[in-house]
């Protein structure tokens, strides 16, 4: 055998074996729920370690990585699947005390095919940005995001410099330490093998498409703002995509920005998950810069001004989602998440709805929406608060006697309610599908032209408290 | 510099199918070393031998290392030692544990095994586990790290590499002096 070596003044190693050029490798990353609230404020493992993909994805042209969040998958060799998952045991074998993860990948003629990514489960894991933190037995808590940037670099084709007779800065060195990000020598590495990304090329803005029906109105954008606290506390934002085909969307979390409003105490990072109607997490962003989408929102119009503030696009099918918004590090502060649909098919939201905490003066709950068409919308506003103490969601701290105003768009009051039982509309609310269940809640059933309005969620005698506010469409 | 493994050059000549590994392993001290340990020994390579094992999922390929074992440190290994690894060749088909040793007949090595046929890479720290053996130009036995780099600081290991392996190259019996120093033995 001999060896072959290229002068230059990288010290990356190449394992000798690549991807196809131009392939789009899909990772099941069913690490799962932490159980808990991590360093970062991240509760899922999938959604701390995913970033890891969009580091690598920057800087590669001929190769992406893509991540289906919240798929379970036990990974075996020789299955085709590509996952990345906790793990006991590797080919029933024990890792080794000191093990963190293992990567191992199947490939034919120098081409791979396959790779897996197995993360030890006996280890201590969170998910951290910094140095390197200990933990009491004196070891490195592994962050489950740097470890897996190391790890796909392996899955890329790249080895160890420093097993290698390299000195260099680089997150593939053998060791986990104090970097957490690609050095230009792992970045030097994967574009040896996937060409170098070349800058976003920029896309016209996108031109308005016209409804089938100019007449037809729908809820076109809905947005709520609010203070975003931990725990329970952080802001839910619900929606429903109703029709028969899919729905192209933009969700995104300003916090700085707000601040440039004159908005005082904002969420400084915010960061954004998407969950489907069980649960799962299907898409995640942190810091909208950051991954495989910055052309596509920059395209969209409605990037965020400020690079710590979230944004993600999704082709969501039919059915109910739930947006939920944290503060990273478990920060505080006043949050806005705003959805937008970024196409005309027939599909619309039927459902807007968020939960969090009520409190006074700015950190009352506010929702927004944006009624697109020429003919009236018939809706209902609900604001729900103690009937949540109750089974089966059991929330402590609810907001016990919520009062509910709806204002255009100029701010002027259009409606408002406490105790939907006391208003003049009681029978007509009574007679939908979505009479509050508790007489403290308030409901506004209304019919709005197009264009933008706002709805306010505030305590009855500045009380404080967990609320719900829903806008549901009765013409679907 | 780059470098191309030499055994996957030697694969992309051919239509192979290979499998490869890599770990990311926190580097132990020389006192996790020493203490867990179940057996410290310093052997030569006389066979490596490798084979398909287990179903469906859990089928791969596992290698078996023999050593003649030249000096009993740590335990009783006997007068020779078959470590089972994870990985190895086995006719056109490789699988590969990218940062575990490889062995090949007639090397000399120092290594500290813990849980051998139960864990991947039985020897503690998966690949710091394994120190080479080599003369150096007086032809003294001396110590090198598993990556190749000369062992000069044994306290320094598990902690800064750089220092671990900065100057001239310890002696085999100052290495296995300092293994039975932090084991409670003394050499004879």
């Amino acid at each position: 055998m001999s060896c072959a070596y290229l002068t230059s003044a990288d010290a990356y190693i190449l394992e000798g074996a690549s991807w196809p050029r131009g392939s789009v490798v899909t990772f099941q990353l069913g690490l799962g729920s932490a159980g808990r609230t991590l360093i970062d404020g991240n509760t899922s493992w999938d959604v701390a370690a995913s970033p890891a993909m969009n580091a690598w994805d920057k800087v590669m042209a001929a190769l992406q990585f893509n991540a289906n969040l919240g798929a379970g998958s036990a990974a075996a060799s020789g299955d085709g699947v590509n996952s990345i998952v906790f793990s006991s045991t590797i080919f029933g074998q024990t890792f080794g005390s000191q093990t963190l993860a293992v990567t191992y990948w199947r490939s034919s003629n120098s081409r791979i095919v396959e790779a897996d990514v197995l993360f030890n489960n006996h280890q201590a894991f969170d998910s951290y940005r910094g140095p390197l933190r200990f933990g009491s037995n004196g070891f490195a808590i592994g962050d489950i995001r740097r470890v897996l940037t190391h790890e796909l670099g392996h899955a890329l084709g790249l080895d160890h410099p420093d097993q290698h007779g390299q000195n260099v800065d680089a997150i593939m060195n053998s060791v986990t330490s104090d970097r957490e990000t690609l050095s230009n020598d792992d970045i030097n590495g994967a574009q040896s093998m996937y060409s170098a990304a070349s800058a976003p090329t920029p896309t016209p803005a996108p031109t308005p498409i016209s409804s089938g029906n100019p007449t037809a109105s729908h809820l076109a954008n809905i947005s709520t703002r609010m203070n975003v606290g931990t725990g329970n506390n952080v802001m839910i934002g619900g929606f429903i995509v109703s029709g028969s085909q899919s729905k192209t969307v933009l969700i995104r979390v300003l916090g700085p920005t707000l601040g440039s409003l004159g908005v005082v105490n904002v969420l400084a990072d915010p960061m954004l998950e998407l969950h489907d109607s069980r649960g799962a997490v299907i898409a995640a962003n942190d810091d909208w810069q950051i991954g495989s989408q910055v052309a596509q929102i920059n395209a969209s119009g409605y990037a965020p001004k400020n690079p710590n503030e979230s944004a993600l696009m999704a082709s969501l099918a039919p059915g109910s989602y739930t947006a939920i918004v944290r503060g990273y590090n478990g920060s505080t502060g006043i949050g806005l998440v705003e959805i937008y649909e970024l196409d005309s098919v027939p599909t619309r939201f039927s459902n807007i709805s968020t939960r969090g905490l009520v409190g006074t003066g700015d950190n009352v709950l506010i929702g927004g929406l944006i009624v697109n068409g020429t003919a009236p919308k018939n809706l209902i506003l609900r604001a729900i608060g103690p009937s949540m103490a109750a089974p089966p969601t059991s929330l402590a701290g609810t907001l016990s006697d919520p009062v509910l105003e709806l204002h255009d768009g100029s701010g002027n009051l259009v409606a408002s309610n406490d105790d939907w039982g006391s208003s003049p509309q009681a029978l007509a609310i009574a007679a939908t599908a979505y009479r509050p269940s508790n007489a403290k809640e308030s409901a506004i059933m209304a019919t709005l032209t197009g264009g933008s309005y706002t709805a306010i969620v505030r305590g009855a005698n500045n009380t404080t408290g967990i609320a719900l506010i829903e806008a549901y469409d009765l013409d679907r | 510099m780059k470098k191309l493994l030499p055994s996957l050059l030697a694969a992309s000549t051919f239509a192979l199918v290979s499998v490869a590994l890599a770990t990311t392993v926190i580097p132990p001290s020389f006192d996790d070393l020493v203490s867990r340990a179940e057996m410290i020994f310093q052997g030569t390579v006389t066979d490596v031998r490798s084979e398909w094992t287990g179903e469906g999922g859990q089928r791969h390929i596992a290698s078996y290392v023999t050593f003649k074992v030249d000096d009993a440190i740590k335990g009783n290994p006997g007068a020779k030692v078959t470590l089972n690894l994870l990985g190895g060749t086995v006719g056109a088909e490789t699988m590969e544990v990218t940062d575990a040793p490889k062995f090949k007949v007639g090397d000399r090595d120092i290594l500290f095994v813990e849980n051998n046929g139960t864990q991947f890479v039985p020897l503690v720290g998966i690949m710091h586990g394994r120190f080479h053996v080599q003369k150096d130009e007086n032809g003294r036995d001396v110590v090198l790290t598993n990556d190749g780099a000369p062992l000069t600081d044994v306290n320094q290991l598990g902690k800064d590499k750089r220092a671990a392996t900065a100057g001239r190259a310890i002696s085999t019996r100052e290495f296995k002096q300092a293994v039975q120093s932090r084991a409670g033995h003394t050499l004879p």
